[in-house]
């Protein structure tokens, strides 16, 4: 299937994109979302350890069964900041 | 009640919005864009947001406070787009009928806001370079 990916910051920057297109074979997990985001595109290879993935606005672990329905987005570390 | 908007963060309209006669506290937080980070200057910064997820996320920060905390009202703005430094880039109030209340919600808010809200800020140095903020991934 084919799975769209919205990419953010240093995501989006490494990438030279704002949307990811990936294909993926049924049942997918999050953890293959991520390898065949890194086949479609190997600059994301080095942000990836750091970035978390959401599924429909919500932050999704490497199990996370994912849809052709799936809203999908890389989400980098967040503004965060010292205290 | 939570926000994004990409105008100017009326500070004084938030601390009005939380006002009410039950409440004994108000606390008003405000993160403002530095012009120095270190030794490096900043002229400007830029926001951005997964918007359907960050509205999601905040609507989930304010019922997690409510439900820990025993507050009156609760708002959280957060500011979008070009930033020069000075401005206002988040404001979170909170009242409650005692101050601790108020102290504590605030604080998690803005420390949890930090960690699981997905808005992005770019520094746009004043040596001409930009930098996506990623805390804990340096290049």
């Amino acid at each position: 299937m084919t799975l769209h990916i919205k990419l953010f910051a240093v995501a989006m920057q490494k990438a030279g994109m704002t949307n990811l297109e990936v294909e993926c074979d049924l049942p997918a997990t999050i953890a293959d979302v991520k390898q065949a985001a890194i086949e479609a595109c190997p600059s994301l290879e080095e942000v990836m350890p750091h970035c978390r993935f959401a599924v429909d606005d919500e932050f999704a672990v490497d199990s996370t069964v994912v849809t052709p329905q799936s809203h999908l987005a890389m989400i980098p570390p967040v503004s965060g900041g010292a205290c | 009640m939570i926000s994004l908007t990409c105008d100017t963060i009326d500070t004084s309209r938030v601390l009005d919005s939380v006002q009410d006669n039950r409440a004994g506290a108000i606390v008003l937080f405000l993160g403002t864009t530095r012009s120095i980070t270190g030794d490096r200057g900043t002229d400007s910064l830029d926001y951005e947001c997964y918007e359907s997820m960050a509205v999601k996320q905040l609507e989930q920060l304010e019922q997690k406070a409510r439900k820990q905390w025993d507050v009156i009202e609760i708002n959280i703005v957060h500011r979008l787009g070009h930033l020069l430094p000075g401005e206002t880039s988040v404001a979170i109030a909170v009242s409650s009928a005692h101050r601790i209340t108020a102290f504590e919600c605030g604080q998690w808010l803005i420390d949890t806001l930090k960690e699981d809200v997905p808005i992005w800020k770019k520094e746009n140095w004043s040596d001409g370079t930009h930098e996506w903020v990623h805390p804990g991934m340096d290049d």
